[in-house]
């Protein structure tokens, strides 16, 4: 059952290998496939996440702790302490620690982020991919991609001649 | 079973060439047979198809003694060849063992094999870290031929590695497509062959056949690269969901994804993805070196080129942004039907040449509306044209779904294009750009979903929409009609008149934006004839935010803005721009300051202006402004003219100390002392 403390009411998370974790509400509607759990009437008892292992989830939970405040409450009580502008700065600072992570958990992140729909994170996790794809030779999206070069190189050859623009 | 027959019948021909002294355990690829590469496929795919299919081998009821002495002697192999040190290896030949140990000790009672083997999270990864636990058991001379002697920890481990394989090799396809040639593989598999051969156990086919099947399986996974995160990498960007591979296509350019399908052969058409197909000629062709006829060939060819490879698959957009050449004509229709086809949402056909001399419009390319089917029709959502003529047949009925309807430079019809608009009734975001109607627009028909109305330079004599929930308004050229009465939730506009008074702008204004918050005003008129002292009655009464951009003239009489200002007395900020189309008489020292009577704004927070050259009319301008503003907590006065006139240069005579001083001077003591003053 969902519990109330202090007038936050608390939502509890499950992950597949059996951790259980309580967040606020408004920080499990963060993301969108909760928030809609919730409004359809399906929190009451804990959440199960499925395919979500706990390692990643509590990062998850970590980053939405991180960026509930500035969604949730843009009102008087926010700007007050700190100017907006500053801290978007202090959020942008962390995100980019936040996203130093090996190659594997930022898969598993972006996979998350993506069934959560929890657009931030997805768009925090997929920038790397993108980055990388866009700035790099082909060699070095590979190496990102750990994947190798399975074409014969006279397909290869076919390819880049089919679309040689592209490789201008 | 077919294939393991056939595989039964070449084993003999593949021992015999692998007698061990014409391989060597070190050496590399180049010293095996290519006999033996499609025979080791071939034993794979075998052992895969097996495996997914009979159950009983993951059960393990088989029962063969005979597997016993492959144990051993692949055991023995290992440990002799010495290759310990290699962990992938390592890990194959405790495999190995596994897949052995579990058939010698098959009659043993079934271990705890379900309660392990069912774990769904268990991943090689996990494996690895037996591994030399498990090494250590498998000295040859622990083992000898009857299964008595077989340690019994072996047992569930190897199952359960057995069981990991078999998952493993049935979820990725890979496994199944991928290429012969490897020179790891060659190694192992002549490793194995040699040690059987030497053993001399070429009586049994069976074993032998068991020896190459187990072969392509080692040499498969070897191939496939040492098991850790390397590999996951891999099979986790298969496994992202389409949606995010798309947003992460969409997110390229049209010329970065293309190259990613040099990739490898898993993204050979991964690209295609990618929902949105947007071919601006200035990036896909570089520069034009070789004339406009050549450039134009070379895009046609790339469109088409991309176009063949994606057919068949469904995008969200077509986008072409390129200058309209004659050329084009029949594309421009063959993209049209494409982006029908594959079921487009948005097109986009930006042909405006980029020549800051725009040419007649007689050459616009012709909007092919008998191209588009009734399905399409109901289908696009956001449709943006430059420089094409836009034409709906007589009995064409608007497209109901449209969002987005951005027309710059097309030419229309103004008896059509209301009648169309009319029947848009999903419409939110309209823009005409000089699209010379040369008479009225009138839609009548309600287009409730409308959010932002932008018209600029469109010849028309009166404008009138049927929209309750206009909120953004932009309009540039005549004065005329506007008719928007409908629109109460209109909160933002900017508009600009050509000639007209500043009084019968206003005037205007104050009918049709009657709850505007936000309005940017652009006056242009010469010269800009502020009304004096006329009474207002209160017209602006929700505005909150004033951008005003005035050219200063000799003779504007600054101070008279109040009166105007007096129409929106809940301001909270004010912007005031100036801009100088000539040598005024700017920093005067003025001889006598005016002051007209209290009029407070109580609501003012902010205000700035710029082009400030502290010219009297602007001094009794501000001066007013302070003393009626006691709310004020932040003024910038900027010297610099943020708006230059066009032909015009930045004054860069302003003595700008001057400037300060005099402001300085006749604000000193009439700010608050929460008020924040910047000059710049």
């Amino acid at each position: 059952m969902a519990t109330r403390e202090a007038g936050k009411k608390m939502i509890m998370l499950k992950s597949p290998d059996g951790m259980e974790f309580e967040v606020e509400e408004a920080v499990a509607m963060e993301s969108q496939t909760i928030r809609k759990m919730i409004e359809d009437d399906c929190a009451d008892t804990a959440i199960l996440i499925p395919n979500i292992n706990s390692k990643i989830l509590s990062r998850v939970i970590e980053y939405c702790n991180k960026h509930v405040p500035t969604t949730g409450a843009t009102g008087a009580a926010a700007s007050d302490t700190v100017a907006p502008a500053a801290l978007a700065e202090d959020l942008k600072i962390w995100d980019a620690e936040f996203i130093k992570v090996n190659r594997a958990t930022r898969f598993n992140l972006i996979q998350a982020a993506s069934y959560l729909n929890i657009k931030g994170l997805l768009d925090l996790t997929s920038q790397t991919t993108i980055d990388t794809i866009s700035d790099n030779s082909l060699e070095e999206i590979r190496s990102f991609l750990s994947t190798k070069n399975d074409y014969l190189p006279e397909e290869e050859q076919t390819i880049r001649r089919e679309n040689q623009w592209a490789f201008q | 079973m077919g294939n393991m027959l056939t595989v039964m019948l070449g084993t003999t021909a593949v021992v015999d060439h692998c007698h061990p002294r014409q391989l060597h355990p070190g050496g590399s690829s180049r010293i095996a047979g290519h006999q033996f590469e499609p025979l080791s496929i071939l034993a794979f795919r075998a052992i895969s198809e097996h495996i997914g299919r009979s159950e009983a081998f993951c059960r393990k009821q088989i029962l063969n003694g005979r597997f016993q002495l492959l144990t051993i002697l692949v055991c023995g192999a290992i440990r002799s060849e010495g290759i310990t040190a290699n962990d992938p290896f390592k890990l194959c030949g405790i495999l190995i063992c596994g897949v052995l140990s579990d058939y010698i000790s098959h009659d043993a009672e079934e271990p705890a094999t379900d309660l392990l083997g069912d774990l769904p999270e268990f991943g090689m990864g996990n494996i690895l870290n037996f591994t030399t636990t498990v090494a250590d058991h498998c000295h040859p001379r622990q083992l000898r031929i009857g299964s008595g002697t077989v340690s019994r920890q072996l047992e569930p481990l190897s199952i359960l590695a057995f069981r990991a394989l078999c998952k493993h090799i049935q979820r990725h396809e890979a496994f199944h497509r991928k290429r012969i040639a490897n020179g790891q593989f060659q190694l192992l598999s002549i490793l194995l062959c040699g040690v059987i051969h030497a053993k001399g156990i070429i009586g049994n086919d069976r074993c032998k056949l068991c020896c190459i099947l187990i072969c392509g399986v080692i040499s498969d996974y070897i191939h496939h690269g040492p098991i850790d995160a390397h590999e996951s990498a891999i099979d986790l960007f298969g496994d992202l969901p389409e949606g995010v591979l798309c947003t992460i296509f969409s997110k390229l350019s049209l010329k970065e994804a293309v190259r990613t399908s040099a990739v490898s052969r898993k993204w050979r058409y991964l690209w295609t993805v990618c929902p949105k197909l947007s071919f601006d000629g200035s990036t896909i062709c570089g520069n034009n070196r070789y004339g406009k006829q050549v450039y134009a060939l070379a895009f046609i060819r790339i469109v088409n080129r991309v176009l063949a490879q994606c057919r068949g698959k469904l995008f969200e957009e077509l986008a072409i942004k390129i200058d309209l050449n004659r050329m084009f004509v029949e594309h421009l229709n063959n993209w049209v039907r494409f982006a029908v086809s594959s079921s487009a949402k948005t097109l986009v056909f930006d042909l405006a040449p980029q020549e800051h001399q725009l040419p007649g419009r007689d050459g616009q390319y012709k909007f092919p509306f008998e191209l588009l089917d009734k399905d399409s029709v109901h289908r696009l959502q956001k449709i943006h044209l430059s420089f094409v003529d836009f034409q709906p047949p007589m009995q064409f009925s608007g497209f109901p779904n449209l969002r987005k309807l951005d027309l710059n430079l097309v030419n229309v019809n103004g008896k059509d294009i209301p009648h169309m608009l009319s029947n848009c009734c999903n419409l939110e975001w309209l823009s005409m750009v000089r699209c010379h109607l040369n008479g009225e627009l009138k839609v009548n028909g309600p287009l409730p979903h409308l959010l932002h109305l932008k018209l600029v330079y469109c010849d028309v004599t009166s404008i009138a929409f049927d929209t309750v929930n206009l909120a953004t308004f932009i309009y540039k050229g005549r004065k005329v009609p506007i008719d928007l009465n409908k629109s109460l939730e209109l909160v933002c506009a900017d508009i600009w008149f050509s000639t007209v008074t500043f009084e019968r702008a206003i005037t205007l204004l104050g009918k049709v934006l009657k709850n505007v918050q936000h309005l940017t005003l652009d006056m242009d008129c010469k010269p800009p004839e502020i009304p004096r002292l006329m009474h207002y009655r209160c017209m602006f009464s929700k505005m909150t935010y004033l951008q005003l951009r005035l050219v200063y003239v000799e003779g504007l009489d600054v101070l008279s803005l109040v009166s105007f200002l007096r129409s929106a007395p809940f301001i909270e900020k004010l912007e005031l721009h100036f801009c100088f189309p000539g040598y005024i008489h700017l920093v005067q020292e003025p001889e006598s300051i005016r002051k007209l009577p209290e009029c407070l704004f109580n609501n003012l927070k902010s205000l700035h202006v710029t082009g400030f050259k502290a010219c009297t009319g602007q001094v009794e301008f501000l001066m007013h402004m302070v003393e009626n503003a006691p709310a004020l907590e932040g003024l910038t006065i900027d010297q610099s003219e943020k708006y230059l006139l066009e032909g015009h240069k930045k004054d860069a005579k302003t003595v700008i100390d001057l400037v300060h001083r005099t402001a300085k001077k006749y604000l000193e003591g009439k700010i608050s002392p929460r008020c924040i003053l910047m000059l710049l």
